[in-house]
């Protein structure tokens, strides 16, 4: 059998909190969203804690068998 | 680089007819209490004038991305030249940023100013990646340690927004880092003990 471990909760921090960035640099221009808008500070925060939930769950990928799943070729 | 910031932007509010300028301007509806300070910006090329007393705080003034503007600012309605009571005087303008915090992009002060109006004329040219972007410009004038008139505004530069570079990193960088999140959302699988030793 095959030990699971979910996803990658460091790295989705990281990238979560720069998608928040990014996308607020995207809203600043494209959207005109005012620049004292408190908007990118949730913005930020949301990613940062979507991304560290997102690596901790882990919700994509194939799904392994539990302990009691049979191993492969048996 | 900060200086050169504080720089453009000062020129930037100052084009936008001023909140408040030099000798404390800010004004009507966009100031309070109304009527304590006004101030009035000509765009020499693009041929208009903006005047504070025109706007209120929540509108947006569209100013040029480049223009040479002449301005004029009065406290308490005191005409250009008028000398006064010499009182010391104190006033910024500031940019402000996400969390009510706020940048000083211009300050002035005196320990004794007879002056009561103010007028000049500069040129600015402002950088792309500030096409397009909303600014709230906000500034105060005190006398005597009492505040004169404050207010704010809202400011923006003219132009399309896809000639703003910022837009394109902005979005380059969503990508990248929506994939990135994505790629941290996949489970990691490491092969057990008994996987490696059947």
């Amino acid at each position: 059998m095959a030990s699971r471990t979910r996803g990658r909760p460091v790295l989705g921090g990281i990238c979560g909190f720069f998608l928040g960035l990014f996308v607020s640099i995207s809203l600043t221009v494209y959207a005109r969203v005012p620049l004292n808008s408190p908007l990118y500070i949730a913005l930020v925060a949301a990613g940062l804690v979507v991304g560290i939930l997102l690596g901790l769950v882990g919700p994509f990928g194939r799904h392994r068998g539990g302990a009691h799943a049979p191993r492969r070729g048996a | 680089m900060r200086g050169v910031l504080a720089k453009v932007l000062t020129t930037l509010c100052i084009a936008a007819g001023g909140i408040a300028l030099a000798s404390g301007s800010a004004a009507a509806d966009v100031i309070s209490p109304p009527g304590a300070c006004t101030a009035s910006g000509h765009f020499i090329h693009a041929g208009f004038t903006k005047k504070s007393t025109a706007y209120v705080s929540s509108d947006v003034i569209v100013v040029p991305q480049k223009d040479d503007v002449r301005w004029v600012g009065h406290e308490l309605g005191k005409p250009i030249g008028y000398v006064g009571p010499k009182r010391p005087i104190n006033g910024a303008i500031q940019i402000e940023l996400p969390g009510s915090f706020g940048v000083s992009i211009w300050h002035w002060g005196s320990e004794k100013s007879p002056r009561y109006s103010n007028q000049g004329e500069e040129s600015y040219s402002l950088p792309s990646i500030l096409v397009g972007v909303r600014l709230k410009l906000s500034g105060f004038e005190e006398d005597n340690g009492k505040t004169i008139c404050s207010g704010s505004v809202y400011v923006q530069v003219a132009g399309s927004r896809l000639k703003n570079p910022l837009g394109w990193v902005g979005l380059g960088g969503s990508v990248l880092f929506l994939a990135g999140l994505v790629f941290a959302g996949f489970r990691k699988v490491r092969p057990a003990y008994d996987d490696i030793n059947p």
